[in-house]
């Protein structure tokens, strides 16, 4: 995973502070973070939960983490929204 | 507008009942019981096809299994699963009932924990400065040659990579394999941070959690300088059956 190199003691933070069961963990959960068939859906999960454990750690505010979490669920919506033309033209050619 | 049928789980209970009302995409829902001889669907009536993972619903789902699981055994379903109609959920109950009934009856009496290790910056910290040298050494070094900033937080970045590895080899195997010896089942997951030593899931019988929990307390306090605990349960067992539901698309 080559997104979990350290390159510099500065990234460190203390991770202690989450709460045992936060939203973070339930995301992980009970929400598909690999999905074989919808790769993509897969990342735009992960981003999420990354984005949970930052807030959860006070690393990130109130508003860019409202900000990105409408960002990331907007692009989840456009992904599905593609899936779904996606079928329906597969249907009409048949 | 057409009503959809969201799917929270599966539970051992022939019984038609309600489990209250909840809030889901944000009207509140009814969660009921749709009975197939022994075994029930827990659903709720919805008007959206598509989910998002927002914190509210993620929360409600959460929520509707655990109320579940206080009086059944549950086989949970993956968040934003949805059916086009009851007789869907019918058709999934009745052709995957063998399969749901053998998974209800082999996880009756028994709870998901979640065990998660993280690693503490300044134990690390430590460990690493004995072996790449002083860090004060580095950082005089660095003001001295400036250009020489990346290969000198690379070779820390190493460093620091070699530690957690060879924690993850020693202190957080014997840590993995002493719990193992208290629990039916072990799964381990991937970390989700980089701050992770270890993302693991524990099937125990429900009776014998709170002694599960203890056993996890003591330990951590044996590793309370190197790493710290994040304990969580009773959960719904995610880690131990995968229910999918195949349903028609609508």
């Amino acid at each position: 995973m080559p997104e979990m190199k350290l390159s510099s003691l500065d990234l460190l933070f203390l991770p202690l502070a989450l709460p045992a069961k936060g939203l973070w963990f339930i995301l992980e959960q009970i929400t598909d973070l690999v999905d074989k068939e919808l790769y993509d859906e897969g990342t735009l999960r992960r981003k999420l939960l990354d984005l949970q454990v930052l807030y959860e750690l006070g690393e990130i505010q109130d508003e860019e983490y409202r900000q990105s979490w409408k960002d990331i669920t907007a692009r989840l919506q456009f992904l599905r929204q593609q899936q779904l033309s996606d079928e329906n033209e597969g249907r009409q050619g048949v | 507008m057409s009503t959809f049928i969201y799917l929270y789980g599966v539970i051992d209970s022939g019984l038609p009942q309600s489990l209250g009302s909840v809030k889901l995409g944000s009207l509140p829902r009814e969660v009921r019981t749709l009975p197939l001889e022994e075994i029930a669907a827990l659903v709720s009536e919805t008007d959206e096809q598509n989910f998002l993972p927002t914190p509210d619903d993620v929360l409600t789902h959460e929520k509707v299994l655990e109320t579940a699981m206080a009086e059944h055994t549950v086989l949970p379903i993956r968040f934003g699963t949805v059916a086009g109609s009851l007789e869907d959920v019918q058709v999934f109950l009745k052709e995957n009932y063998r399969e749901l009934a053998a998974n209800l009856s082999q996880l009756r009496g028994k709870v998901e924990v979640g065990v998660k290790a993280f690693w503490h910056k300044e134990a690390v910290r430590q460990e690493v400065e004995r072996e790449v040298g002083q860090l004060a050494r580095l950082k005089q070094e660095l003001r001295q040659a400036p250009g020489r900033q990346q290969e000198i937080g690379l070779a820390v970045g190493q460093a620091t990579e070699a530690v957690i590895e060879r924690w993850k080899e020693t202190h957080v195997q014997s840590f993995l394999a002493t719990l193992q010896e208290y629990s039916l089942k072990t799964k381990i997951n991937p970390p989700i941070s980089i701050h992770m030593l270890l993302n693991a899931s524990f099937l125990v019988e429900r009776d014998q959690e709170p002694g599960f929990r203890c056993r996890v307390l003591e330990l951590s306090q044996v590793y309370t300088k190197k790493f710290g605990i994040k304990y969580a349960g009773p959960l719904p067992p995610y880690n131990f059956v995968d229910v999918r539901p195949v349903l028609p698309q609508r």
